[in-house]
């Protein structure tokens, strides 16, 4: 894992979390998971950043958005893709600029294509087994 | 209030009040000559006629019997005469009510003291002892002529002056009964000439006429509105200045902040009565607090709603990924038949519990007036396909094959998750009452806008019910055959009237339904 690239799921349901490591992994992807923003930048100090984040906007203690402009303010991280991962279609709060979207509920083919299509072609996913 | 030391609204000017008496001309003003003497008779008629109209009396009976007939401007009588004597005759005009004010100007042989007091004590006008001369004469009745028209203007004025403080007395009367406070100003300065009743209530009976209103009361215009003190030409003003209309003023009172809806306007001077500023203070305060209770409620309502749509599709996402995994088999192993009908049948569920939340998340939003739209560059006929594809699995079951025609291609700036709902709404409201028939769409640009025209050959819309469908909770049919919120098409034109495109059906029962929706192609 340390010397591979991975995506960087970050969700407060553990459920949701499980279910999209699932597609993913099935997929050929390398995940980690993080429960809470805070949790997401702790895991980002490591020296092997992430090829993409999912990212929720509604949780506990570091929200998404916190979370995004923290990303955004580092350097080292600002690079990485996110793909923000929410319900609150129309809403005042927004998606953060700059950021691609994925609207809940999604389907696991779509889910799929945006991940291909953020990833760089240079950190693709291993084959499939 | 205190009025007794103050004058009214009219607040009576005399000179403003009143024109001046028509001035009559000299020779119609009658002189009643009263003398048993013939020759001093007909010279004082000869004297004074050259001026007045001149009647004689030979005596008092005859004088009283003319004065009847027709009262005179003036009497000359001579005091001294047989039977009544002029001092009687004084004292029986001054006892008559027509006569009381007749000027009389005794005429006595010598200036016997006891005549002239006597005389003066009846209310004689003016004495002339003879022998007198002709200019005398003529200049003392010209003198009591005069002074008597004088005082007779004056009885008018005042006269006219009271049936004015009795209208004002009426009208502030009507004023007071009115439930709003009104105040009358002097346009400009904003001097108080009238306050009614309602407005002594609201701000207390501090408010003294003739003072400027704001000594005692201070308008603010609303904190978002800056705050500032509202000017006193706004409150009164004067012929230039500006109307207040429907203005949200704040105040305070010893009963706190009062919201008010204030209008002000200036009546003109109408004949005598001067122009004078109207202001009216309708008190909002419970409608304001209920505003910003409402306000909080739909902010919370918005809130509410926000954690609720993620906390009912964050479960709704995980049922339809895991039911979707396991339908690919999850990996190599093939699901068999049965497991996978059950599972398509979870999926389906699944998709519309979400298009349920999605319907009522959209109700919310549209009712409370919060649809915002994010316009972007969009295909239309990529989104038309993209609804087809999305609605392939429920239009196959239902029998209906879906045609789509037209363009290739219509670029254009729209809200895509907006405008993919508009045409995902019509094609599964055709696929409802459509059951088995095939469904047409045509897209096409038409000049600055894009049409679409979905059209089924189903069951069709009554004439009647064709306004109908497209309100809140309405249906054609009956909820038994299709079952629904009917909110569908109420949501369709909301969005496409966001848009700023309008929606059409034609239909006739029977005869299927066609829905033609057009777009600006720019929003």
């Amino acid at each position: 894992m340390s010397q591979t690239e991975y995506i960087l799921l970050v969700d407060d349901d553990p459920d949701l979390r499980q279910c999209l490591v699932d597609i993913l992994e099935d997929e050929g992807f390398v995940t980690q998971t993080a429960g809470t923003g805070r949790e997401a930048l702790a895991l980002l100090q490591s020296p092997h950043l992430p090829s993409l984040i999912l990212l929720d906007l509604m949780m506990p203690e570091l929200n998404g958005w916190q979370f995004y402009e923290r990303q955004q303010s580092d350097p080292r991280l600002a690079p990485i893709p996110v793909l923000v991962v929410t319900a609150n279609r129309g809403t005042s709060a927004g998606i953060p600029p700059g950021s691609d979207v994925l609207w809940k509920p999604f389907s696991a083919e779509s889910v799929l294509n945006k991940v291909h299509g953020l990833i760089a072609p240079t950190s693709g996913p291993a084959p499939p087994h | 209030m205190d009025t007794s030391s103050l004058s009214s609204i009219t607040d009576v000017r005399p000179v403003a009040v009143v024109g001046p008496e028509p001035v009559r001309a000299e020779s119609s003003l009658r002189i009643l000559v009263v003398e048993d003497d013939p020759n001093v008779r007909d010279m004082l008629s000869l004297l004074l006629g050259t001026r007045w109209t001149v009647r004689t009396a030979p005596d008092a009976a005859a004088a009283l019997a003319l004065v009847k007939q027709a009262p005179p401007d003036l009497v000359i009588s001579d005091v001294r005469m047989p039977q009544i004597d002029g001092i009687t005759l004084l004292r029986r005009l001054r006892d008559e009510p027509g006569t009381r004010d007749v000027p009389v100007i005794l005429v006595s042989g010598r200036a016997g003291e006891q005549e002239t007091i006597a005389g003066l004590e009846a209310g004689a006008d003016d004495f002339l002892v003879k022998p007198f001369s002709a200019r005398e004469l003529l200049v003392r009745v010209q003198t009591r002529l005069e002074v008597t028209a004088m005082r007779r203007r004056n009885a008018q004025q005042e006269a006219a002056l009271d049936i004015m403080r009795r209208h004002t007395g009426w009208t502030e009367r009507l004023l007071d009964s009115l439930p709003v406070p009104l105040l009358l100003l002097e346009p400009g300065d904003a001097q108080i000439l009238f306050a009614n009743r309602a407005t002594i209530a609201m701000f207390g009976s501090r408010l003294t006429r003739g003072r400027p209103l704001h000594e005692f009361v201070k308008f603010r215009l609303p904190d978002d509105e800056g705050g500032g003190v509202m000017p006193a030409g706004d409150l009164a003003p004067s012929s230039s200045g500006a109307r207040l209309q429907g203005r949200r003023l704040v105040c305070d009172t010893a009963e706190g902040t009062v919201w008010l809806m204030a209008d002000s306007d200036l009546v003109p001077q109408i004949h005598d009565h001067r122009p004078v500023a109207v202001l009216t203070l309708r008190d909002i305060t419970r409608l304001v607090r209920h505003e910003e209770e409402l306000r909080r409620t739909v902010h919370l309502r918005e809130e509410f709603l926000s954690i609720a749509s993620h906390e009912l599709r964050t479960p709704i996402t995980t049922l339809g990924l895991q039911t979707e995994v396991l339908l690919r088999g999850h990996g190599q192993q093939a699901v068999k038949d049965d497991l996978r009908r059950k599972l398509t049948v979870i999926r389906n569920q699944v998709l519309r519990l979400d298009q349920l939340v999605s319907v009522l998340l959209d109700v919310s939003r549209l009712m409370a007036g919060r649809l915002v739209l994010t316009p972007e560059n969009v295909d239309l006929v990529s989104v038309v396909n993209d609804s087809v594809d999305l609605v392939h699995d429920a239009a196959e079951q239902a029998g209906c094959a879906i045609v789509v025609r037209g363009a290739t291609s219509i670029p254009g700036r729209w809200d895509k998750l907006r405008l993919g709902q508009v045409v995902t709404n019509l094609l599964s409201n055709a696929i409802k009452f459509g059951h088995g028939h095939p469904i047409e769409v045509d897209v096409q640009p038409a000049g600055e806008r894009a049409r679409l025209i979905v059209s089924d050959h189903g069951v069709g819309i009554a004439v009647e019910a064709q306004e109908r469908i497209f309100k809140r909770f309405e249906r054609a049919s009956s909820e038994r055959h299709f079952p629904g919120l009917g909110l569908g098409l109420w949501i369709t034109k909301e969005i496409v009237e966001a848009c700023r495109g309008t929606i059409l059906v034609a239909s006739r029962p029977g005869e299927g339904a066609c829905f033609t929706v057009e777009l600006p192609r720019e929003t």
